[in-house]
Parts: structure tokens; sequence; C-alpha cells
């Protein structure tokens, strides 16, 4: 039965615990649910291919037998066998599989298989994001068939392009535009043509990545600017009766307050979503510019949609059955970091400690290829349960990406493969490098590349800071379209270098008896770089923007 | 009566008739309610109808009766509002009650609101009543708007984005409607005389009906009560008569010439038995429609009840189940899981033999635990919305899928799951509804009961025919049945095989009670899963088993036999121990009827001989019977003596402990200090002859295995090395290895085989402690401990007695057995038992 069909026979509340009453659950047996609906994958992993592959001819038989058998994996674990799509050796037939990319230019695509099982999880929870993106409390919702969506996600086979058909599904909720048209559309087509069609029919939803959302809710302010000279009559002809009216009231009032048209003078929106990494950065933006704050989901290509905030917008909550959690803690994570031979320990979702940092590991439930799997995600566990939202189940909050990657605006995964192979490529005479994520004072997420020249190079070479920024960011875009993508569709350009002096690095390693990490020093180390270098050689710091 | 006078009459009715159907409702907050809104209207219409045709007593009083019924309808409708939506806030409804309670005193003694009207009677004989009000009426205007202001509110609060509570309240919202419109219209002059408002509320009051059908509050079917048809046949009689009875009375006075008295007599008997004809006619009519189908439900429960109460197999109750279930409920397929004891619930029965599978649903199964923890039966599709559903593998759910289920009903008894039934679709995709449920319950209620008791009698009756232990049958059971059998295959044939399990007492000894009890176990399973369907095996008794198997001959059951012994003797090699196990071995005996037996007492007699025949012939072996068995086993059961089998080994003991006496020279003497010491010890406690010569003869080998110790080891002068003592203690393994090559000398080795053991548990081989070491053993570790302190060995000097026994007397509880130990000294301090010193030892210097 569709969603849809459910509204008419059913009741909000009974509704709302259908697909969010997982939220009721106690610790006990939301991790009764896991630890029942792992046993099935268990069995399912274990006797693929996939699974033997990994395993070596071992078979657990217990959840115990499974983590102690199964390493942790990452994607190379499984390339061999996914990237040639040998459907034959996975754990369940996959019903489609879905792309993105992997280390920028080191490999071009991952893949994931997804199986029907998978399929019914990811459409329901998605259905349960939706249900308490538009609620102001527990049992509360507010969606109805009549409304619109404006998106801003990537089309199939990204896992984002997933989402809308999974949707459409269970409601016929209207996109703006509609799915297939804006699968022909370049991106800045679909936003116009979202929000012109928005103008005439309303939007009461809005998802995407946390980022691009924010530059769609700017691109109206370009689009307004851009109709100035339209009259009345030709904006009559565009917007509907209800928007024209809220236009010209919201006009007078934008001319009284001088600030710019918002799309929470035209729309009031009942939904926004969004997911991706640094939302934080844009959350408070898109309040202000929208009037609701957007609630942030979790998913991915590998483990699907895996949590979500509540109206509460204050943590979120890993649904129960799309994957089985374990949990490195953050010292453990450093450690394998710093000793990829280091087998780090795991936790279960009932030993989280709240305040704790955990990188995430999945075994995707129903059939699903990844077993201890590494995402590559950390979360930082805010408390257990809240007073606020009436549950009882650990509450997360999204920190960052592992420390070896630096992901800016959930576009572009840069690894130090991926920096090294650009620096080569580039011919610079970088003699070495660190680079960190970081954010500007308007809060925006930079990569920052700390880079050191060949002193003997300075004196044949122009290598001022905009040269190496140029060169740089021309062969970045060449290595990974993701890191291109970031400058075509929001126009940012990411990359910030500071020039230290030659010898820094080494007398760094001098002091303090170790190399700096090339890939996301802590805070303390940056600035105790920046102080051996200041200090030692009295050199300039390049200014930072 | 004017020409619309009918219209508040049918009103009445219509209340009358909602009244009594409600009144056999279930009682609930919004039935109350609805029950109490009819009370007021009754009210109003009635109180008005009866003013305008001046009923007895007074205009005045009927009046006043249809003012409360006026002035309390905003509140009756208001609380019926309320708890229709469940709302548990009051919205100031109980202000509402006190402000029109107190607006209805105020009127009564000032009638500020609403006045008595005036009757004006015309020349005709037409009656008019006039009201005159005054703006106070405004007031009660203003409330009354103020409360359907409240109940809109409430509606577009209730319905807004719940289309399902939208869609409940929509007939609510005609209903207020139509009475507003009702009301408005009735003003109009081209509706002056007709009774719109009294219409308007009729279908006011119906439309609240419908509302609460939809909501599934009320069965069509209650308005099909006795006391409903006698209203309605009383109405349709009235309006008949009120038009005929002119023309009936001028037709009996006129026509028939019939005095007025005896008209209106005659035409009350003719309403009466119009009324009475009408009430029969429409009871059949709504029996059929409605009534007999639950009749038809009712008498099938009852035939299940029935049937299911005679019957204590379980197959045939759920038999029974599945047949009632496809007859009340129409169900497509029937599965049905009960409880098998341990909480899993396995398929049990199937409607069709075809839907029979292996399926099972563990206690952790989300369908068992949401059934354990709900009431009543749940649709598929609401099963799918729970989070126990959430909780189910994809395996799972594709099974229920394949099976097209629809609906689950448990079988409880409280909180007690013993079972589920599954149900397929019914036919023409029609779905279950509350009276399926109602008749699923009530079956499930009844089998549920009927498969404990039948759980119950069969557990009994289990217990009472079979061994505990083991799980086969026993020898009560074993009796009645091979008389039975004997009956039965009297034309063909009935074997009998016994099985004796060998030297089973030494096996308890050596490997104390709970191994034997495993064995005994394991041969169970190895015996059933032999007879299969077969036959039936039987524990006779601790260590004599039987297997009664009809239509065997002598030949078959002989090879049979021969498979089991051969199982038995793998299994005694399957086993991680620490130590080898005795080899169990059987002796079996075989009869068969009519070839060798012609009564059951002669086959089991038969079958006896044949077992002590094998007995006598070494054990572990098969014997059928004959005459000649027969013949041999009587007359050796005549001259039965005890053969000492020691005398026949004697030599070959005295032999390899003279072996021993070249590597270790105080073993042979010390092995016959302790065989001496031990036959004293043994007959001080009060053990048997046998006893103590077993444990003499025990004491003579005790230490036979240090013939495979090393010489260098035996003779160390010094603190022999963790290594080397760990080489001496295998000694009491190599005894056991070589006495078990003397088979009819085993009985001495759990006395052995404990002598080294502690009584607190710390010795070995097997390091048991206290009464679990054999009494044999316990007497040997005190004796030969005292000897070998007595007796001057290679690390050590002779100890002096006195200081052995205060050795003895500080050990006991931690080495000796205390009451053994402290015996032993008392024997030794008194002088009845001579202490056997070697002479060199006694001419040595002893240690104190």
């Amino acid at each position: 039965m569709r969603f849809q069909e459910k509204l008419r026979l059913y009741s909000k509340a009974e509704i709302w615990e259908e697909y969010c009453g997982f939220l009721n659950m106690n610790l006990e047996e939301y991790m009764a649910m896991q630890k029942r609906l792992v046993m099935e994958e268990i069995a399912l992993w274990s006797g693929s291919g996939l699974g033997q592959h990994i395993l070596k001819g071992k078979v657990p038989h217990t959840l115990e037998e499974f983590r102690q058998m199964v390493p942790l994996t990452t994607y190379d674990d499984y390339a061999d066998i996914l990237l040639g799509k040998q459907t034959d050796l996975l754990p369940a037939e996959p019903v489609l599989w879905i792309q993105t990319t992997w280390e920028g230019g080191m490999h071009p695509t991952k893949v994931a298989p997804y199986t029907k099982g998978m399929l019914d999880t990811y459409k329901h929870n998605m259905m349960a994001c939706f249900i308490i993106a538009t609620g102001k409390g527990r049992g509360d919702f507010d969606i109805s068939v009549t409304d619109h969506m404006l998106y801003a996600l990537a089309p199939l086979p990204y896992a984002t392009g997933l989402m809308p058909l999974l949707l459409h599904d269970e409601i016929d909720i209207e996109y703006l535009p509609a799915v297939k048209d804006a699968v022909t559309m370049s991106f800045s087509e679909r936003n116009k043509k979202g929000f012109k069609l928005g103008l005439k029919k309303g939007i009461e939803y809005f998802f995407g990545l946390g980022s691009v959302t924010y530059f769609v809710s700017r691109s109206l302010e370009s689009m307004q600017k851009s109709s100035k000279s339209d009259s009345l009559a030709e904006k009559a002809a565009h917007f509907s009766p209800k928007i024209l009216a809220r236009y010209l009231r919201a006009k007078s009032r934008c001319k009284k307050e001088g600030r710019a048209l918002m799309p929470k003078d035209l729309f009031t929106l009942k939904g926004f979503m969004c997911a991706g990494t640094d939302n934080w950065c844009y959350r408070d933006d898109l309040e202000e510019l929208w009037g609701i704050r957007p609630m942030e989901i979790f998913a991915g290509t590998e483990p699907t949609c895996i949590g979500t905030e509540t109206w509460s917008r204050n943590g979120m909550y890993f649904f129960p059955d799309a994957c089985f959690y374990e949990f490195i803690p953050e010292q453990e994570m450093w450690r394998s970091l710093d000793d990829p031979s280091y087998v780090p320990r795991t936790f279960l979702m009932d030993e989280v400690v709240p305040g704790e940092k955990y990188e995430i590991v999945i075994t995707v439930l129903k059939g699903g290829a990844f077993a201890r799997y590494r995402v590559g995600d950390v979360y930082r566990c805010i408390a257990v349960g809240s007073r606020e939202d009436g549950t009882a189940i650990p509450r997360f909050s999204y920190v960052d990406r592992v420390p070896n990657v630096i992901d800016i605006a959930g576009f572009t995964r840069i690894t130090e493969n991926s920096i090294r192979n650009a620096i080569e490529l580039s011919g610079l005479q970088i003699t070495d490098w660190f680079a960190a994520k970081e954010y500007t004072a308007k809060n925006r997420p930079q990569l920052h590349l700390y880079v050191e020249l060949d002193r003997h190079s300075l004196t044949s070479a122009a290598l001022g800071r905009e040269i190496l920024k140029e060169h740089l960011g021309v062969y970045f875009k060449y290595l990974d379209s993701d890191y291109s993508d970031l400058q075509k569709i929001l126009g940012v350009d990411p990359l910030n270098i500071t020039i230290v002096k030659c010898g820094a690095f080494e007398a760094y390693r001098r002091r303090y008896k170790t190399a700096i990490r090339r890939i996301n020093p802590d805070a303390h180390a940056i600035s105790d770089f920046l102080t051996v270098e200041g200090s030692t050689f009295n050199v300039r710091q390049e200014e930072k923007t | 009566m004017t020409n619309y006078s009918w219209v508040p009459v049918l009103a009445l009715f219509g209340y009358l008739f909602l009244l009594l159907a409600f009144a056999s409702a279930k009682r609930t907050k919004v039935i109350y309610s609805f029950i109490l809104l009819q009370v007021i209207m009754i009210l109003w219409t009635g109180g008005s109808f009866l003013m305008r045709i001046r009923f007895w007593p007074s205009v005045n009083l009927w009046h006043y009766v249809s003012i409360a019924g006026i002035l309390l309808t905003p509140f009756g409708f208001f609380n019926f509002f309320l708890a229709f939506l469940e709302e548990k806030r009051s919205h100031g409804k109980n202000f509402w009650l006190l402000f029109f309670v107190l607006a209805y005193l105020v009127n009564l003694f000032t009638e500020v609101f609403i006045p008595t009207p005036q009757v004006i009677e015309d020349a005709a004989g037409n009656v008019c009543f006039i009201y005159t009000y005054h703006w106070p009426i405004y007031i009660l205007f203003a409330a009354a708007a103020v409360i359907v202001f409240q109940i809109l509110r409430l509606f577009i609060q209730y319905s807004r984005g719940d289309a399902l509570i939208a869609r409940q309240l929509r007939p609510i919202l005609v209903g207020i409607v139509l009475v507003v419109l009702g009301n408005m219209i009735s003003t109009f002059p081209v509706f002056a005389g007709i009774p719109v408002d009294v219409l308007s509320g009729i279908l006011f009051v119906y439309s609240l009906f419908y509302a609460l059908y939809r909501k599934r509050m009320f069965r069509l079917t209650l308005l099909a009560s006795r006391a409903n048809c006698y209203v309605v046949a009383i109405l349709i009689c009235m309006l008949i008569f009120y038009q005929q009875i002119p023309w009936l009375r001028t037709f009996f006075l006129q026509n028939l010439k019939l005095n007025e008295a005896f008209s209106i007599l005659l035409i009350s008997m003719m309403m009466i038995g119009t009324i009475y004809l009408l009430y029969l006619i429409m009871k059949r009519f709504l029996d059929i429609l409605f009534v007999k189908e639950e009749q038809i439900q009712a008498e099938t429960l009852k035939n299940f009840s029935y049937s299911v109460s005679r019957t204590l197999k379980k197959q045939t109750i759920l038999l029974e189940l599945t047949d009632v279930i496809q007859n009340m409920v129409s169900a497509q397929r029937v599965f049905v899981c009960i409880d098998d004891g341990s909480g899993r619930y396995v398929m049990e029965q199937t409607a069709s033999p075809l839907d029979q599978q292996s399926f099972s649903m563990n206690q952790d199964h989300p369908l068992v635990r949401y059934l354990q923890t709900h009431d009543g039966c749940i649709l598929m599709r609401d099963f799918c919305r729970t989070n126990d559903y959430r909780s189910m593998w994809e395996t799972e759910k594709q099974q229920l899928r394949s099976w097209k289920i629809e609906c689950f009903a448990p079988m409880k008894d409280s909180s007690d799951l013993v079972g589920i039934v599954m149900l397929s679709g019914k036919p023409k995709g029609k779905p279950y509804n509350s009276d399926d449920f109602s008749a699923l319950m009530s079956v499930n209620s009844v089998c549920t009961m009927a498969v404990k008791n039948s759980r119950m009698y069969e557990q009994a009756y289990d217990e009472a025919r079979k061994d505990e232990l083991t799980g086969l049958y026993n020898r009560k059971c074993f009796y009645e049945t091979i008389q039975e059998q004997f009956d039965s295959y009297k034309e063909q044939s009935l074997a009998l095989v016994m099985m004796d399990i060998d030297d089973f007492k030494l096996y308890n000894q050596l490997y104390g009670a709970k191994e034997g009890d495993r064995a005994l176990q394991r041969l169970a399973d190895i015996m059933r899963a032999t007879t299969a369907d077969r036959g039936m095996a039987f524990r006779m008794t601790g260590k004599e088993f039987a297997i009664l198997l009809p239509g065997y001959d002598l030949y078959s059951a002989k090879i049979l036999a021969e498979s089991v012994c051969a199982q038995v003797k793998r299994m005694n090699g399957s086993h991680d121990h620490l130590y080898q196990l005795k080899t169990m071995t059987l002796s079996c005996g075989i009869c068969a009827a009519p070839y060798l037996a012609s009564t059951p007492e002669e086959l089991i007699t038969n079958t006896d001989l044949a077992v002590y025949s094998a007995k006598r012939s070494g054990k572990n072996t098969v014997v059928m019977y004959s005459e000649d068995v027969g013949l041999r086993e009587e007359k050796t059961s005549q001259g039965k003596a005890r053969v000492s089998y020691y005398d026949t080994y004697a030599s070959t003991i005295y032999a390899l402990t003279a072996a021993i006496d070249t590597k270790d020279h105080y073993t042979f003497s010390h092995s016959q200090n302790v065989a001496y010491y031990a036959g004293e010890l043994a007959r001080a406690f009060g053990l048997n002859q046998e006893c103590i010569d077993t444990v003499k003869e025990a004491g003579l080998l005790h230490d036979i295995g240090k013939i495979g110790i090393p010489e260098d080891i035996l003779n160390k002068p010094g603190k022999l090395t963790v290594e080397e003592y760990e080489i001496m203690k295998s000694h009491v393994e190599n005894s056991i290895g070589i006495i078990r090559h003397l088979p009819s000398l085993d009985y001495v080795i759990p006395a052995v085989l404990a002598h080294h053991e502690r009584y607190d548990g710390h010795g070995y081989p097997r390091q048991i402690a206290g009464e679990d070491i054999p009494v044999m053993g316990r007497i040997l570790c005190v004796v030969d401990s005292f000897d070998a302190m007595v007796s001057r060995r290679s690390y050590k000097q002779a100890m002096s007695v006195e200081r052995a026994l205060s050795i003895l007397e500080e050990e006991k509880g931690r080495q000796f057995d205390p009451k053994l130990a402290e015996l032993f000294i008392r024997l030794v301090r008194s002088g009845n038992l001579a202490i056997r010193i070697a002479q060199e030892d006694a001419e040595q210097p002893q240690q104190t």
C-alpha cells in the first residue's frame, strides 16, 4: 500500500508510528532488532562468494564469531568483485547498482549493489525522514499529495537519484522539475526551471546537499535581479496568484527593510531536508533564507539512508534496520590511521559513551555486500536518548569524514594520494607539504595547503601564491571531477595556499622528532608548526584569506 | 392532529429506535454520550409533541419537558463530539452543562428565555400555540453559537492533514449543516406549518449514527433487536390505523351494525393483531438478514466445542480447528503452529495436506513476540506496520508472502501463547472484518484450552509410560504392550530382543553415575533410531533393555540386535575424554513367537534365558533362544557358585609383581602389605566378604602399573622433578591398562583407579572428591599412604608408626576419608591391626 493511500485509511498517529516507531524503542529493543537482523546478514554474507573471499573458508555462526572472523574492511576488499559486477558472488540478487566517485584520481568510480530488501528499507526510512521533517513533534506531520518538492540532488546512478524515485513509489508529490526532465538538464537549468515552476505551483519541500541547497537558495536572488525588468503583467503570467500576492507584499517589506528578496518571502516550506557533509556551515544561513531550519539526514552510497534528525534538530538517530552499526573510538581510529596493521576495537550501539567521537563501521543488512565496512565517517555521540524528543536510544551528530580524507561541502574526497598526484603532475618544485580542512571567516570549508618550495627553484621560476593556486587548482580539477563540479556547480574555489619558509618541515621534524601528518594534522600540530616556522626563521607567513 | 403531525411522531420513534438499539451496544464513552443525546432529543421532540396534542396532565408540563430538551441539546452534542474525537480535555463542557441547567431553572421560574406559549383554539377546533419571545433568548442563541464555533474549531484542528479523521467527522459536519439549515428554512413563510426543524433533527441524529457506524463503534446487527421490531411495528400500525380508524368505525357501526363499545374493542384487537403480525414478519426478515448468520456461527462453535471436548488427541483437535475456521471465516488456506513445549512454534496442521511444510518459529521470531504481547487478531497489513515486522528477516517475510497470509490469530490462554493460526485471503479478495475476528477468537479460545489439555494429557501419558532418563518406554508399558502386540500378531510373528549392559556397575564406579546416565541416554538414542517405527524400545530395569519387534522373525531380529551392538561399540570411541572409557558391551537374547513361544510370558522367559546364556558365554554376544539354551541355563541356575577369578590369575599377578620387584623391590612387599591393611580396614568398616576380597585383590594390583615406569625414576634417591613426577603419576593409568587385559578381574579397576584421589578433590587422575571416590579407593588411599610412610624408600627413610598415624590424623578430610583414617588409627593404636614392617626397615633408623 502506498503512503498516499495510508493517508486516507489511517490516522496521523498510526502513520507516524509505522514509519517513526523506532524512536519509541528502548535500547534493549533496538539492539534486539539489530542483532536479529544481522544474523540473517551473517548467514547470507558468509555463504556468498564475496563473504568467503574475505573470510577465506571460515564460517561465523554467531555475532561474536562474525566480529572476530571478519576483518574491518574498506572498498579495496570488495573492488575486484563489485567493480566486475559479479552478481553470482553476492549475498543476494541486486536490483540495481549505485555509483559514486572513489578516491579522486586513483579510481574512477565505486559501485554498490542494492537488493530489493535494501530498497524497501531505504524507502521506508526515507519516508520516515520525510515525515519527521514536516512535523513539529511526536506524531505530527504535514504531507499532502498535492505538494511540490524542489530538489537539488544528482540523478541516478548516484544514490541521491534514488530518493525521488523511492518517494515517488509512495506518494505522487510533484518534483520541480519532473525527475525525467531533470535528468537531461544542467545543474543551473534545473535550478531555474525548479524555481520557475515553484513560482507557479508553490514549493512545500526542499531537499538537497547542504551546500547545494544554499547555492540554489542564493540563486533566487540573482534570478530576481535578472527579472527586475519584467512587468507586473509578465510576472502574473509566471506566478500563481497566491505567490504573486506574497511577492508584492514581500517587495514592499524588503524595500522597507533594505534587503534582497528571500525564498521565505515567497514560499512556506513544510519540510526542508539536507544531506552530505559540512551542513552545519550552511544551516543558519538556510534557516535565515527559508524561515525553517533544515533537518539533516545521513545517507551514503554504501550504507543507504541510515539516520535522521528529528523535529528538535538536535542530533540524529540511526535506523535500526538499515545497517548493523559498530563504532571505533577516536583513539583507536587514530592508532589505526598511524599503523594500518593495527586492528582497532569496535563497540556496539549499546556501548557508546556520550561525548566520545567514533568512526562508524557498518554491515549493510538485507543482503548487502558490505560487512564491517569502514565508511569513513566520524560521529560524536551526544547523549543516550533525549527528553525533548522522548527517545531512549543514542543520539549522534555528524563530525566529518575520517581525518585522512578532506571532504569539501560533500562534493569531493581529497586524500594524500590525490594531492601528491596533483603536485607531481603540476611539476611545481614543492619539496614538502601538508593539507588541512579549515573554515573561512564566513564559515565555508576550504582545503588549506601548506607548501614548502625548493629553495633552488626560487630564483629560476615564478612561484607566487596565486600561481601555485592556479596551477594546483587546474590539476585538482583534472584529476578529480568532483573538485571540478565544486567550482562548476557552486562557483566555489576551495583551495587556499600558504607558502612556508624553506626548511620549516625539517625544523619541525627536528623539534618534535616526528614529521607533521600530511592530511589534517590536528589544530595544535598546525599551530606548533607555524610557531616553529615563525620563531626559527622569522619568515613572513603568507597571508591567509 | 394536522397532516404533518406524523413528523414529530416519526422523529420520536426514530430516536426511540436508536436508543433501544444502542442500549444493547457495548458501552463506551462515545456510546454513552450518544445515548444521552438521544434522551435529550426525545425530551425535546416528545415533550413538544405531547404539548401540541395537549396530552394529560397539562400543556405546561410538556412545554417544560421540551424546553429541557432544547436547552440541553447544544451541550449533548458538544459532549458527543468530544467523546467522538476521544478528546481528553473538557473544553468547558462542564461549564456549558451548568450554564444550560441554570438557564433552564431560571426559565422555569421566570420564563425569561422561552415563555409558555399561548394556546388558542379556533371555532373549527384547530389549536394554535403562540410564542412571544424577548431579547434574552439571544443569550441562548449566542451560547449555542459559541458551542458550534468550538466544534468547528476542533473539527479543523483534528482534520488538518489527517484524512482519516476528516472522513470520520464529515457526516457530523453534514448533520450540523442540516440542522442549521432545517431550523433556518422553517422560518420561511413557504414552509409554514411544515416541521422542517424536526425533520432536520432526525437527519442530524442519523448522520451522527452514520458517523459512529463509519468509526466501527456500532454493529448494524444491533438494530435487529426484538425491542426495535416492536417499536417499528407499533409505529407502522399507528400510521396505518391513524388513517383507517374513521373508516373502520363507520364500517362497523353502519355496515355491521355493531355498537360503539364493541367496535372500539374490535378495532383495538385488530390493531394488536396487526402489530404482532408485523412484528413476526419483521423479526423473521431481520433474522434472515442478520441473526441467522450469527445463529449458524453459534451452532458451528457449539459443535466445535463439543467435538474438541471429546478428544485428547492434538492432531484431531487441530484438524477440527482448521475445518471450523474454513467454515466460519472462509479462509482459503489455514496454517496452525503449536508451541512444542520448548518455545518453538511448529507447523502442525494445515487445511490442505498439500500445504504441510516443515516450518517453525522460535520464541524470538517477531511475529511470536508481537502476539505474545498483544491480544486479538491482527491483519498482515497491520502487522507490516509494526516495529516487530521490521525485525523480520527477508526470508521470513518472503515465506509469509508466498503463503499469501492475510491474518494472524493467536491461541492464547491469558499471557501464554499456545499457538498461532495463520490465514490466507478469503475468496474473491474479501477482507477480514471484525465479525471474522470475533469468530476466530472464539474458536481459538476453545481450541487453546483443548490443546493445553491434550498437551497435559500427552505429557502425563508419556510420563506414565516412559522412562524419565532415556525417554524409552518403561517396564509397565512393556507388559501392557507385549500382551496387545501378541494378540495383534498372533497370526504373524513377534520377536523380542532383551539386552543387558555388561558390567554396568563397574562402568558407573569407574566414571561416576553421571557418565553412566549419559551412556544410557546414548544407548537409548541408538535403540530408538535403529528401531524407528518398526518396533518399540523399552528400559526394563537399570541396565536391561528390550525391543519388541512386531512382524519380525528370529533372523531379522538378530540382524537388528547385532546392529545395535555394533553401534554401541562404536559409541565408545566417539567421545572426548581425558582417559579412555571402558568399552560398553551388550549381552543380547532373542526369542520370537510363535516359533519358540506360545504365550507372552513364555516369550519373555525364553528371551531372559537367552540373555543369561549370553552372559555365561563371556558377555558381549547375541544369543538366539533355542531349546538347548533353555536346558543349559536351567542346569546352571541349579548349581550356581561363586568362582574366584583371582585364583585363575594369581600366578600371573605374582609374576607381574615379581617383575616389578626386579625394578623396584619396595613395591612387591608394599603391595602385599597394602592388601593386608586394606582387607582389615574394610572388614572393620563393615564391608561384606566379597568387598573385602575385592579390596585385597585391588591392593595387590594397585601399583602394578609401575612396571612401566623407568627404573631411574622409581629408584631416584632425591626429590622427583615435575616431569618425573608426571611420569610417576601415570602408573595409575598403566595399572588400569594391564588389569583391563584380565577381563574377569576388571571389578578391581575402580579401587585401583581411585587410590591416588584425594578426599578434597586435588588428587589424580580424575580429581574426584569425597563420596564420589569409590569406598575401596578411599581405603586403598589410607593404607597405601600409611605403608609408604612406615617403609623405607630410595628417597627417604622409614617413618615411625606414631608419626605416620599423626600425619593420617592431620590429613583426614584433606587427603583421606576422615572416617576411614580415624578408624585405621584406632585399629593400629588399639593393637587390633598388626603392623607389618620389613626387617631391614626395622633395623634402619627411623624418621620421626
